[in-house]
């Protein structure tokens, strides 16, 4: 009994002292002591150095807005850039700047200037990848014009919600596809693919401006894209040239001015390895898409088969599988396409009741996309000469030991020279809420 | 485990203070005897199988999951995976070992072996599953450069609004089971010692556990030797000397209770 009272009275000691050397004591940091960056824009800078851009939010202030209907231009977030020679030592450095500690934890996307992707970005990524506190779900982009996280936020509050929300969302135009950090790196580490990101522009627009206004809306001026690669802002400190398309959040947000420049989703940017080598909007895009089965949306228009006017087609989804055949002395690829399709809208409606109209609407589908897939099928094996298709996996997959033999000079030698074998089977699902006409 | 958890989440806590936190926790876990670790085996064992289920579900679930990546199948041949395997197969020596040798405070030893065997079988499915998960998620090349995968794959995860860091939630249950791990281990360790020495478990536990703690406290594994401590060749000694210790410990207990009268001192039965 003895040994059991003093026993407990130990362990009263231990738990005492266990309370006093909480753990949480040491790392515990109270949200309103927070500086949460909701996105991080990195462009090159000077003398090889970078500039770090970090979307800082007042998590009160967005609260208070969502809440109690936010107004327009209230303060809900601030810009900080420093430069330096790493992203850490960035981040680091712009704490002496802001007097709450900065978590990057949140952080939903990472914007890279395009001039800095060109030159490539492997050492940046290393941060992301080593940092527990950086999610692996961040969004993977490159902007035309520099940090395109500093365009000013259209309809939410925030460039990192405007951001986030477009990566979702803009895919459902079939032009872009949403790619997060552990794709892109796992595609970079894998052999025989190549990564991409998404692929976005400051664009500066007028009507933008107008809307802001309360004045009609008009194509007076319709939006520029500055000539691309343009020079990553090198501004740290300060104002911006009012001509930049890369805008000045904190005069921007502490003022609510209304400058013109929003933050457009162009399409896909393709690397050989870490870095860009070309890019691919719209159509070209959707291109390498089809291939890829990441069309889940969007639509094409094209001539009805059947007679006049235009037969638009809606993509519910589609699926396509890559597989090789290795022969004697050549490689040939096969992929099939599988869209699933239903008619959006049909300026002919009569022209569904002849028959055979299904098979020849699918038929006309079946065509184009192959001319879309071909067509940047070319400008990539030709042009870019990066495997963003993963052939070469397909390759490996196959026969591993022959890819150890062709590994080092597949880009450059194999891939351009593929022969490639496109098959696409649409599925014309639907016809929407109409059924076809039958007679007058 | 210290390791991760100071750099996935307590950055500025020093190591000590957590190794110290965990090795009180077991300490006193381990006093409370036999039955209390069985009851807390079944909670805890629902637990932790039910969080990683829930989160490969939610992985296999998020679109980071690329199972395609798991072939070629055997492209180096079974090399790589004999290798990769022998490290975990001798920690599944060393857990059966114990916890056969805790047969002793069984009410129904015979079924011991079944549950070991079992038990095994289970752990081995579960690690399976996240080998190839964190293959499928990260690709082979950086599957094996990742300090702690479970980890990894979670913060690939986000549901904006209900699950924004399922990593700090998965790290948590992960700790749980293996401070469970570490106690049953300390238990079986100071049960012996108490039979032989004819005293209680709780107080060989404190006898055995504060110059423990001490010497945890003075020396902590850095992270750049932990590649050391799961080679092959470490692990391989540490199970014989583990085999070898619990083998010479249960037999001097065996010749010291022989000698001294059978002792029974805090033995509980579970």
């Amino acid at each position: 009994m003895a040994v059991g009272v003093g026993f407990r009275r130990v362990l009263l000691v231990m738990f005492v002292l266990a309370s006093v050397g909480a753990t949480g004591c040491w790392d515990r940091i109270e949200t309103s002591e927070m500086s949460i960056v909701g996105a991080m824009a990195i462009d090159e800078g000077t003398e090889g150095r970078i500039v770090v851009s970090l979307e800082i939010i007042d998590a009160e202030s967005l609260a208070v807005g969502a809440g109690a209907g936010s107004q327009q231009g209230a303060l809900v977030g601030w810009m900080l850039r420093e430069e330096a020679d790493s992203v850490m030592h960035a981040i680091r450095s712009a704490q002496r700047r802001i007097p709450r500690r900065i978590f990057a934890g949140q952080a939903n996307t990472v914007v890279f200037g395009q001039n800095l992707a060109r030159q490539g970005i492997k050492q940046y990524l290393d941060v992301f990848e080593r940092q527990n506190q950086f999610r692996r779900s961040i969004v993977v982009s490159v902007c035309d014009t520099g940090a395109g996280l500093l365009q000013r936020p259209f309809i939410e509050q925030l460039p990192s919600r405007t951001l986030s929300g477009l990566a979702t969302h803009a895919t459902a135009s079939g032009k872009t596809t949403l790619v997060t950090l552990n794709e892109f790196l796992r595609k970079l580490a894998e052999p025989g693919i190549e990564p991409i990101s998404m692929h976005t522009a400051g664009r500066s627009t007028e009507d933008e401006y107008i809307k802001r206004q309360g004045e009609p809306v008009e194509q007076t001026k319709p939006g520029v894209i500055r000539d691309q690669p343009l020079q990553a802002d090198r501004e740290i400190e300060g104002l911006l040239d009012p001509s930049s398309p890369v805008l000045d959040p904190i005069s921007e947000s502490g003022t609510a001015e209304t400058v013109p420049g929003v933050t457009i989703v162009l399409g896909i940017a393709v690397f050989r390895g870490d870095r860009v080598v070309g890019v691919l909007d719209g159509k070209d895009a959707r291109g390498f898409l089809w291939a890829a089965g990441r069309v889940n949306g969007g639509t094409f228009a094209l001539q009805n088969p059947m007679g006049n006017g235009t037969v638009t087609y809606e993509v519910i989804r589609s699926r396509a599988s890559v597989s090789c055949e290795i022969l004697q002395d050549s490689i040939r690829i096969s992929i099939e396409i599988s869209p699933v399709l239903e008619i959006a809208e049909l300026h002919n409606g009569e022209s569904l009741s002849i028959e055979g109209a299904v098979k020849m609407l699918e038929q006309a589908a079946d065509e184009y996309i192959l001319a879309e897939v071909q067509n940047t099928l070319r400008i990539v094996q030709h042009e870019f000469r990066t495997d963003i298709y993963g052939f070469g996996q397909a390759v490996y997959r196959k026969r591993p030991e022959l890819w150890r033999q062709i590994e080092h000079e597949w880009n450059e030698q194999a891939f351009p020279n593929l022969e490639v074998d496109v098959r696409v089977s649409s599925l014309l699902k639907t016809a929407a809420a109409l059924l076809p006409r039958i007679g007058r | 485990m210290s390791l991760v958890i100071l750099s996935s989440m307590f950055t500025l806590t020093p190591a000590w203070v957590l190794a110290l936190s965990i090795v009180i926790v077991v300490i006193y876990c381990a006093s409370l005897g036999a039955d209390a670790l069985g009851r807390a085996s079944e909670l805890f064992f629902t637990i932790v199988v039910l969080s990683f289920v829930i989160g490969l579900i939610l992985l296999m679930t998020g679109g980071e999951v690329d199972y395609m990546y798991l072939t070629p199948v055997l492209a180096r041949g079974f090399g790589p995976v004999i290798g990769a395997a022998w490290v975990p197969l001798l920690w599944y020596a060393t857990s059966s070992s114990l916890v056969l040798g805790f047969g002793k405070y069984c009410s129904r030893p015979g079924l011991l072996p079944a549950a070991v065997f079992k038990a095994v079988l289970i752990s081995g499915v579960f690690q399976l599953a996240l080998v190839a998960n964190a293959v499928a998620t990260f690709g082979p090349v950086q599957a094996v450069n990742q300090m702690s995968p479970i980890v990894s794959m979670a913060r690939t995860l986000c549901i904006p609004g209900f699950i924004e860091r399922l990593d700090v939630l998965l790290l948590s249950v992960w700790a749980v089971g293996i401070v469970f791990d570490i106690t049953v281990t300390f238990f079986v360790g100071t049960a012996i010692l108490a039979e032989a020495f004819g005293t209680t478990p709780r107080v060989t536990a404190l006898v055995v556990g504060v110059p423990l703690s001490v010497g945890i406290v003075m020396r902590q594994t850095t992270i750049f030797e932990i590649g050391a401590l799961l080679s092959p060749s470490y692990a391989m000694a540490l199970t014989l000397a583990f085999h070898i210790g619990l083998v010479g410990t249960l037999l001097a207990t065996s010749l010291l209770t022989k000698k001294g009268g059978p002792s029974h001192g805090g033995r509980s039965r579970v």
